[in-house]
């Protein structure tokens, strides 16, 4: 039995919001109840009680969604998954399992632990694999080994047929492959509740990795070397990193305000074959911005923050750049976020190609304006390197990912603890995005997005952002405009035909008068 | 239905009449994208307003409530409800608001205001719902207070895939409310506790029926329901306690 509470008792409170603090944005908006389901069963009877009473299900397991779509149901229900951790039992469908609740850091431990295996996922430790996955899941190893969705063998889903009853069903190649497909990167609280994913083959985890990074002091720069640093790091992911023994290479250049002092790159890299044998790549990298003016520094490398790497296990290596050896596991623990709550608003976009001096000349203006002392409240632009071997064309047709000619991934972040700020915030960065997605590159009809065509390739359904609504083609900016959003529309319609499972940015069922 | 089957019937369903002073019939039109306020067979007034699918009045007459038969509102999955001011001696209509209704619960057909006025409940055919907002005393509608989800299907495939409300109303002792479910072949009965609906009981119809219009008889505790996927008319009983009800069979 799942364990059930209400607005009465006092576990209610502490647990009702997830890790962006912005939502439930009042008590009005917030569920009326939640449930704490251990297994598949708990999840069927407690969707069926809350099918029953008519109200609105939706579904948390480690409560890292970015946007409303989870703590903001008014009167309705919440079903919370995090104590769903069971690992692999005879009888599984593959050889590994990781269940919903499963945070991402246990998940790298159980696996490796036990079989010396790894997923490819986020570097977040508290991220619950149940949302992240079928999301896409991408992390500091998928230039090496591509998303997690395209090792998934088959998914353990509870959907509500057209009786309105809760079944559990198994998604496969075999069995339900529309739904399979569906739930191999569409993103959370679309079809059903996943409580399984099962994989017969995971790629062996790293041996070890260096990490290390540069910092460029914002004292000293200018336009020109600004522009020059973003087109270094875009050019290498179009050129060299396309090459496959670079695709153990992950990096991220952190841009933000020069109130912040610095702006910072940092990385993490490994051989193919998981050693740290021979650094000729990374040194080739490095020696690439040897005229920028950094200084090297031995970080670890986070999404949403760099800072001195505090890794135990980490050994500084002998030469011209700043790189510290660790073993894969420390490293991917020690370094990973705990990302404790605040208030929060991300965006994301795919780049297909390098950035253009226009563009980046546009970074530079925006982060260079003086503000009244709010300069600092500016968000930051995390440009991540992508690509490799994300860009396998076979996983194309068989995911729900279509992102697979992008070399970078920008993701932009913005933290902050006082409501006050909300509006403004939000404005900055809203206005920051839609003035680099407003150049000539850009189709007039789409101007303001990163649309899918020669420049991008849309936007990342895990790094959700409700200003797309104001698009009537956002699902094409996260699915593209392909046949693959209107296969989900078909794959909602079969099993979910009375949208049970909706949020702001869900699949949308077709219109049934139109 | 197709949308542009709804536009040609818009303005017959949209359409009410409004007892003015010295017995001056002033009437409100729904059209595709506007009210039009008529008075003597004469348009005085047109105010904006998309897809007014259903018009309703508040008891007191000073306000007039218009479902808006849309599936996307601000760029979210979802219908909306708008309510008017009624100027007492021209009839004129003034927008006093418009709220969204809750997430999913798209193209609102319907709409009934509580007898004591203070809420309004809206069918959603699309998302299946029920949404309940509160009506303050300066008529402006509040976010939506409650929502109830009904699944259910009957054997059309084409208008019966999944429950659509298709009409609300209050039974004539105010305290209970009467759902038809064209798409679920069902009437629903809730108990109305200060706005919150409580269920009191799901009654099937004729399988393909697909019930629709509800006529409340104001003098006695029956309503009569007209179906309209087969040619049934059918009367009911309602139990002033219990809020149960039962099919009269005509002898």
């Amino acid at each position: 039995m799942a364990v059930h509470i209400e607005a009465q008792d006092p576990r209610f409170r502490s647990v009702l919001k997830g890790h962006n603090l912005r939502w439930p944005a009042s008590p009005a908006e917030a569920v009326h109840s939640i449930d704490f389901c251990e297994d598949s069963g708990d999840v069927i009877s407690a969707l069926q009680r809350v099918v029953d009473e008519g109200r609105r299900p939706t579904v948390r397991s480690g409560g890292h969604c970015y946007e409303d779509f989870v703590a903001n149901n008014p009167g309705g229900a919440l079903l919370d998954l995090s104590l769903i951790t069971a690992g692999h039992s005879p009888g599984d469908p593959g050889r590994y399992r990781i269940s919903a609740g499963q945070q991402l850091g246990d998940t790298y431990l159980n696996l490796y632990k036990r079989y010396g295996v790894t997923i490819p996922a986020g570097s977040c430790y508290t991220v619950g694999a149940g949302g992240h996955i079928t999301g896409g899941g991408y992390g500091l190893l998928s230039r090496l080994h591509g998303l997690t969705v395209d090792w998934l063998s088959a998914v353990d889903i509870v959907t509500i047929d057209s009786h309105g009853k809760a079944l559990l069903l198994r998604a496969a190649k075999s069995q339900h492959p529309d739904l399979f497909r569906a739930c191999r990167g569409a993103g959370g609280g679309n079809f059903g509740v996943i409580t399984s994913y099962y994989f017969d083959q995971l790629p062996n985890a790293p041996q070890e990795v260096v990490t290390g990074g540069v910092s460029f002091d914002w004292d000293s720069m200018s336009e020109t070397r600004f522009v020059d640093i973003l087109s270094k790091f875009g050019d290498y992911w179009a050129t060299r990193g396309k090459q496959e023994d670079t695709w153990g290479l992950f990096s991220i250049l952190n841009l933000s305000h020069r109130s912040g002092g610095f702006l910072h790159l940092s990385f993490q890299f490994c051989n193919p074959d998981g050693t740290c044998r021979d650094l000729a790549v990374i040194n080739e990298f490095l020696d690439r911005f040897e005229d920028c003016g950094g200084s090297p520094e031995h970080l670890s490398i986070q999404a949403d923050k760099i800072g001195p790497n505090k890794n135990p296990a980490s050994v500084p290596c002998n030469g011209q750049h700043a790189l510290s050896r660790s073993p894969w596991l420390e490293a991917t623990i020690n370094g990973a976020g705990g990302s404790s709550g605040a208030r929060a608003k991300y965006k994301s976009a795919y780049m297909k190609e390098n950035f253009t001096a226009d563009q980046a000349k546009k970074i530079y203006r925006h982060f260079t304006q003086m503000d009244g002392g709010l300069e600092a409240r500016r968000p930051v632009l995390a440009v991540d390197s992508f690509g490799g071997a994300v860009n396998r064309r076979v996983s194309l047709g068989e995911t729900a990912c279509f992102q697979r000619s992008s070399i970078m991934k920008l993701q932009y972040l913005s933290f902050w603890r006082d409501a006050a700020e909300d509006a403004e915030r939000l404005k900055w960065m809203n206005d920051f995005y839609t003035d680099l997605y407003s150049g000539d590159e850009v189709p007039p009809r789409y101007t303001g997005t990163p649309y899918p065509g020669k420049h991008y390739e849309g936007c990342y359904i895990n790094y959700p952002d409700r200003d797309m609504l104001a698009y009537s083609f956002w699902p094409q900016l996260y699915y593209g405009d392909g046949d693959l959003y209107p296969f989900l529309q078909d794959v909602k319609m079969r099993y979910d035909p009375h949208n049970i499972f909706h949020h702001a940015m869900s699949i949308r069922p077709k219109s049934e008068l139109l | 239905m197709h949308r542009r089957n709804f536009l040609q019937s818009v303005s017959a369903l949209a359409l009410i009449d409004s007892e003015r002073a010295r017995s001056e019939t002033v009437r409100y039109v729904g059209r595709s994208n506007c009210i039009e306020v008529v008075r003597l067979g004469k348009k005085i007034q047109s105010v904006t307003s998309s897809s007014p699918m259903f018009l309703t009045l508040s008891r007191d007459r000073k306000f007039l409530f218009a479902v808006n038969f849309i599936d996307n509102f601000e760029g979210l999955p979802a219908g909306s409800v708008e309510s008017f001011y009624i100027q007492p001696q021209s009839g004129h209509l003034t927008l006093i608001g418009r709220r969204s209704l809750s997430l999913s619960s798209t193209f609102p057909r319907h709409c009934a205001v509580s007898p004591n006025g203070r809420h309004l409940v809206v069918a959603a055919h699309g998302g299946g719902t029920y949404n309940v907002l509160p009506v303050d005393a300066s008529g402006e509608l509040g976010p939506v207070m409650q929502v109830i989800k009904e699944i259910g299907c009957g054997p059309d495939p084409a208008r019966q895939a999944s429950a659509h409300p298709h009409s609300v109303a209050f039974d004539a002792s105010g305290r209970f409310l009467i759902g038809t479910d064209l798409g679920s072949d069902r009437i629903n009965v809730f108990r109305c506790e200060d706005g919150h609906m409580v269920r009191v009981q799901r009654k099937s119809t004729a399988s393909g029926s697909g019930p629709a219009t509800i006529i409340v008889n104001p003098a006695q505790p029956t309503f009569t329901i007209l179906h309209e996927l087969k040619p049934l008319v059918a009367r009911y009983q309602l139990d002033p306690q219990s809020g149960l009800i039962r099919e009269i069979l005509y002898g």
